[in-house]
């Protein structure tokens, strides 16, 4: 591998970060951050797999959608301002249906989201949630992540014929950040569990927050992005 | 009706009015009435295709700054100072050329073909270069993104790629 296409790699990422931390993807991001940090204590290294997993929908999609440029199966300019337009307004409902099933809204005998629950599916495809909800948010673009993933990061791959791995990089940089601060929630939780004997009280308000927190974000987008309020 | 069951059916009110306004902004709303900003944009400039309208100078360029009714934070960011970049370092012509800066909203049907014309992907700014009443050489200035934590840094790039743009032959 030569000098370039390292340095493009490392732009790839360090873009990715730089997306993740503006403030654009903020509800997203908390939403992400709440999810995932809700599993600390179902398991040692849950949080480590959820932050993984988040990590690696977020990747796929955008090599997806490299994927699909490059096979010129979509057009960047129409597609761009498509997800910008109607990326939020279609995650608005879907987070607040997903905090209700959190909050438990639906009724007890409700399954339909049982995919999202970790705890129905420890053995087999728990990890569903985490790689999906890393999927559909990167692909409800926001002004910077479009300008940043179709303007820098598409023709950096697209140079350095390398269509795949700079849309991965980037994908995995924009889900650092997240994952970052989960992983260290993750370690404070668990010393303070152990000094205080506290193990047992997070997970009981985890649930709740991470609904009321995926709630919270699905009305600002539907605010935003649908009635234009905010 | 208990609280939770108060939340819950505003909840699911949301979800559905939600979901009718989205499909109604889709599929049913009559053109024009999608045109008007969510919140006070820049002044736009409803302009024709590039190379369909000729400037009145004689050598003038446009500094674009292309933007929808969906608002963000950065993307006033980037509006704000690629206006005090072309105020500041453009007040007097550059080598001949006049160069002005000019919002535009995407989102107005009358200059949704910027889009395809300059491949836009977001909000963006384009500098546009009018000799002799025609639309020739443009730009696009992709770096504004990366350098929106440091206004002299973007101030310095507006500039410098709108001259290098300007002295091409």
């Amino acid at each position: 591998m030569n000098a370039e296409l390292w340095a493009a790699m490392g732009t790839a990422l360090w873009t990715g970060i730089i997306t993740s931390v503006s403030p654009c993807p903020l509800a997203t991001n908390i939403s992400a951050l709440t999810h995932i940090s809700r599993q600390s204590g179902s398991h040692k290294l849950a949080v480590l797999a959820h932050s993984g997993l988040y990590a690696l929908g977020r990747a796929l999609a955008y090599a997806a959608v490299g994927f699909l440029l490059v096979k010129s199966l979509l057009s960047a300019p129409a597609f761009s301002f498509f997800m910008q337009k109607y990326g939020g307004q279609l995650l608005s409902p879907v987070l607040v249906l997903a905090g209700m099933y959190m909050l438990d809204m639906f009724g007890e005998g409700f399954g339909g989201f049982n995919f999202l629950d970790i705890s129905k599916f420890k053995s087999k495809a728990g990890a569903a949630s985490s790689l999906l909800m890393g999927f559909v948010f990167a692909l409800a673009f926001c002004p910077i992540s479009a300008a940043l993933y179709f303007g820098v990061i598409l023709p950096l791959a697209a140079s350095n014929s390398a269509p795949l791995a700079l849309p991965l990089l980037y994908g995995l940089g924009t889900a650092l950040p997240v994952a970052g601060i989960a992983l260290a929630l993750d370690l404070g939780l668990k010393k303070i569990s152990s000094v205080a004997g506290a193990a047992g009280r997070f997970e009981r308000y985890a649930r709740p927050v991470t609904g009321w927190v995926f709630v919270a974000a699905g009305i600002y987008l539907g605010l935003k992005y649908i009635f234009g309020i905010v | 009706m208990t609280g939770k069951k108060a939340v819950k059916f505003l909840l699911f009110a949301f979800v559905g009015l939600s979901v009718a306004a989205a499909v109604y902004k889709i599929t049913g709303a009559p053109c024009c009435e999608d045109s008007k900003p969510a919140a006070q944009p820049a002044p736009a400039a409803v302009d024709p295709a590039p190379a369909a309208k000729a400037p009145i100078a004689a050598k003038t360029a446009t500094v674009y700054y292309f933007y929808t009714n969906t608002r963000c934070s950065s993307c006033t960011t980037i509006e704000a100072y690629t206006r005090a970049a072309v105020e500041e370092h453009f007040k007097q012509d550059y080598k001949g050329w006049r160069v002005v800066f000019k919002g535009v909203n995407t989102d107005e049907q009358a200059n949704a073909h910027f889009v395809q014309d300059y491949w836009l992907n977001s909000k963006s700014v384009v500098v546009q270069r009018y000799a002799g009443g025609k639309a020739n050489r443009w730009a696009r200035l992709d770096k504004v993104w990366t350098l929106l934590g440091d206004k002299d840094a973007f101030a310095a790039y507006v500039a410098g790629e709108t001259r290098k743009l300007l002295d091409e032959k």
